[in-house]
């Protein structure tokens, strides 16, 4: 390799070691890296998420109520497969429960697009910033948890199909109907 | 003067070493399965590398270019498309040569004793594949059918850095395996048995990032270049080369400076290439265009949609989605 080569590979070399140790060093997102998943049995964390549609979605005011909550974004594969199960469960006027589906750090705009142009029919929430998914830390998306009476009775992570996962939810929620 | 032979020789392979290190230097992501989630993932790094290994710092430029397809309906991907602008208009496949770990996996896969494929004219053919790779899993399953169709489907670097890993560190993965999964891992073991008998398989007949960086090769700023004064038209160049140029730095040219030994006339070397006229208008206008685009991909918020996408496991691109 000629001068210039080993040069060159030096300085890339040492902009690597040093964006790397910049990376190290960076703060983690908040409650991203640091704290754990939720599981069942613990309580679910209060938020108030702005939706699509102009209102607003405070957890704490469906205390008396199973809510299903899931983490979605548009570039999500699975996510956007099983989004027909949440208009089904929401067709399905299932009394005593609220469905919620929270994008995953998105412009507005986009979920607005979105949500148009797929003409979902269930509470979609924004979370430009990130500060919900901070409450309820996973790995990966789509992140769906069944909630009960403030309390988390089951989690799902990843998808199947739409079909199989309105089996998955509707039984879930069945359960904490009983 | 032992050492510094040695170090001379094997540069190149340090250099692959580092990176590789470097690219995955998440330690703690490694014990305990989980994914790096700082803001370092709103950054590409030059070779192929999956976002969601546990050790990953950064991400995957061909998985970002992907997922940012996917949603392109939404948002144009001004910022993946200005960073691989960028990264080729400068490194070109030098980046294949250096700075791609799952290029250090193949020469290391190909080091295992076995009858060896000898480059042909069939090789160089079959070179095409990565073009058709590239602009059908990589592009229109993307844009028209909305999933990562090559991470999905084909990636072995994204199955063998993520999803065996990750399945191994974490049980609660493990009952999401499907048959898309278990196609993958075939795939990669398919791979992996490729690159045993041809030198970087997968480089050469099937990596769409590496065709992405082979449009720069003409262009690049880096790179190796023959000194026409001192060739004496030998092809010890060609002839001792593994991979299917015609030339050197031609579009197939991974850049791993192999032929710089082989020359009688000391004619090859990495340079910061002299360019004519209608090259150096090129790179400017190139140059332009990838930081208008890097600008218009921050100002529409593009590292943090990068970084959002990456801090988050891709079931889909692990085959378990």
């Amino acid at each position: 390799m000629s001068r210039y080569g080993r040069i060159f590979g030096l300085v890339l070399t040492m902009i690597f070691c040093l964006s790397s140790l910049t990376a190290c060093g960076a703060a983690a997102e908040p409650g991203m890296g640091a704290t754990k998943e939720l599981q069942v049995g613990d309580k679910a964390p209060d938020f108030t998420a702005k939706l699509v549609d102009g209102s607003e979605f405070k957890m704490s005011e469906h205390d008396d109520e199973v809510v299903l909550i899931n983490f979605f974004a548009s570039w999500c594969g699975p996510c956007m497969g099983e989004m027909p199960v949440f208009d089904r469960l929401k067709s399905d006027n299932i009394s005593n429960f609220s469905v919620l589906c929270i994008n995953c750090e998105e412009e507005k705009a986009t979920v607005d697009t979105l949500v148009k142009e797929k003409g979902y029919t269930f509470p979609v929430a924004y979370d430009e910033d990130g500060a919900i998914g901070a409450k309820y830390p996973t790995d990966g998306i789509p992140y769906t948890l069944v909630i009960k009476n403030g309390v988390i009775e089951k989690t799902f992570i990843g998808a199947g199909s739409a079909e199989e996962q309105y089996k998955e939810y509707k039984g879930a929620i069945d359960a904490c109907m009983k | 003067m032992k050492v510094r032979e040695h170090f001379k020789k094997f540069s190149r392979r340090y250099v692959q070493l580092i990176v590789a290190v470097l690219y995955n230097c998440n330690i703690k992501g490694f014990s305990d399965g989980t994914i790096w989630k700082g803001s370092s993932k709103g950054v590409c790094v030059p070779g192929l590398n999956c976002y969601s290994c546990p050790g990953a710092l950064a991400s995957c430029p061909l998985g970002s270019l992907q997922t940012a397809l996917v949603s392109s309906k939404y948002k144009l991907p001004y910022y993946i498309l200005g960073t691989l602008l960028l990264m080729g208009l400068f490194l070109g496949r030098f980046i294949c040569g250096f700075l791609c770990p799952f290029g250090l996996i193949q020469e290391l896969l190909h080091k295992i004793p076995s009858p060896k494929l000898e480059k042909s004219k069939i090789t160089r053919g079959l070179t095409l594949i990565k073009y058709a790779l590239l602009v059908i899993f990589a592009v229109m399953i993307p844009v028209f059918y909305s999933a990562p169709g090559f991470c999905k489907y084909i990636c072995p670097a994204g199955t063998l850095e993520a999803g065996i890993p990750l399945v191994l560190l974490q049980k609660k993965l493990r009952p999401l395996i499907g048959n898309i999964f278990s196609w993958k891992v075939a795939v990669l073991f398919v791979i992996m048995a490729l690159c045993v008998v041809a030198y970087r398989g997968f480089c050469r007949f099937l990596c769409p990032l590496g065709a992405i960086y082979s449009f720069f090769q003409p262009v690049s700023f880096f790179g190796i270049q023959v000194d026409e004064g001192k060739c004496i038209n030998c092809d010890a160049c060609i002839r001792n080369c593994k991979i299917d140029v015609k030339k050197v730095c031609d579009r197939e040219c991974i850049q791993c400076g192999e032929c710089i030994q082989h020359c009688p006339a000391d004619a090859i070397h990495f340079v910061i290439r002299r360019a004519d006229r209608k090259r150096r208008f090129l790179q400017v206008a190139l140059t332009m265009l990838a930081v208008i685009f890097i600008i218009a991909g921050l100002n529409s918020n593009g590292f943090h949609d990068l970084m959002s996408k990456a801090v988050r496991l891709c079931y889909e691109c692990m085959g378990i989605g």
